[in-house]
């Protein structure tokens, strides 16, 4: 009997992690993987803050991506030549929510519904809980404008990670939920 | 707390100019690294609720000669670090519990196994010594390991 649940044991360790291999159960993976790719870096990080493809499924990216969508990027034209296009999107679309196995991006993933396609990373169910305690004075600051300005307020955001304990807005100093 | 950690790093980046230099030093005195957090005291509870947890199971033979006292006292610690994990995970952390989002949302996961884990090593103590306390122990300490995994 304890043989048998030592193994079951063993077994759901195992199957916990979804990349499979052995030395990767030790790989910390609780924000979003983080980007190091340097044309995207470069083509969307020189105009704002690089959001990791993990933090939105595949479908947003899909939406996002199309030329017309890119006409009007949130108010703004962010055309992009082509080859460049599809070379971001496929970028994205590797590492989107969906195919991650990092926290957030799962957890992103369980709080949007199959029907839905968010283009905005804040307004997903999951952030707008995670941030519903902020008050809005500290939100639309100069210093920070809005959540969209991730790096404001979370010191390691371009590491991908979110925690709360790397969370330094300004004015206020560390938060505490 | 943090008024002391971030007077000691001052004071010691202060005092050895030649290993820091002047932008360093000013990063460290306008923001402070964190210090202990709630979320480090949760995880090293956990931690220590599954290795305390397997050295109670691994080092006791019944019948063998081994002592069973330290494998109790080895175990109770188990426990009471388990429950500590929990009550720590409950406080700090409760704002992650999504029931809306469901089995999916790793948190929820964790939360379910981590409980489940402190539960039937309480019950394995509660049990013990009688037989059949073992497997309730090691399927409690297993639990906790994965729940740990989920989040990490």
């Amino acid at each position: 009997m304890r043989k048998v649940i030592f193994l079951v044991v063993a077994i759901s360790f195992l199957i916990a992690d979804d990349d499979g291999g052995f030395f990767d159960l030790f790989e910390r993976k609780k924000g979003v993987e983080p980007i190091k790719n340097e044309l995207y870096s470069n083509e969307c990080g020189s105009c704002h803050f690089a959001y990791q493809p993990g933090l939105l499924p595949k479908r947003s990216w899909r939406k996002m991506m199309q030329p017309q969508e890119l006409e009007d990027h949130f108010g703004d034209d962010a055309w992009l030549p082509e080859d460049i296009r599809l070379e971001v999107e496929r970028i994205l679309l590797e590492k989107s929510a969906d195919t991650s196995s990092y926290k957030r991006s799962k957890k992103i993933m369980a709080s949007i519904r199959e029907s839905e396609a968010p283009l905005r990373i804040s307004r997903t169910r999951y952030l707008d809980r995670k941030h519903d305690e902020i008050p809005k004075r500290l939100v639309v600051q100069e210093e920070v404008k809005s959540f969209s300005h991730c790096a404001k307020c979370h010191t390691e955001a371009e590491k991908g990670i979110y925690d709360d304990d790397d969370v330094d807005i300004p004015n206020y100093g560390r938060w505490d939920d | 707390m943090r008024n002391i950690v971030q007077i000691v790093t001052a004071l010691v980046l202060l005092a050895f100019p030649l290993l820091a230099n002047e932008k360093e030093i000013e990063e460290q005195i306008l923001n402070p690294p964190a210090s202990f957090t709630e979320n480090d005291l949760h995880q090293y509870l956990g931690f220590g609720a599954v290795a305390t947890g397997i050295l109670a199971g691994t080092l006791y033979r019944p019948n063998s000669g081994t002592d069973y006292e330290t494998h109790e006292k080895m175990a109770n610690l188990a426990t009471a670090l388990a429950v500590g994990a929990v009550g720590t995970g409950l406080y700090s952390h409760l704002d992650d519990l999504n029931v809306d989002f469901g089995w999916r949302d790793p948190d929820n996961q964790h939360i379910f196994l981590g409980g489940l884990g402190a539960l039937l090593m309480a019950y394995s103590i509660a049990e013990a010594p009688d037989g059949g306390h073992a497997d309730a122990g090691m399927a409690g300490v297993g639990l906790m390991a994965i729940s740990i995994k989920l989040t990490w």
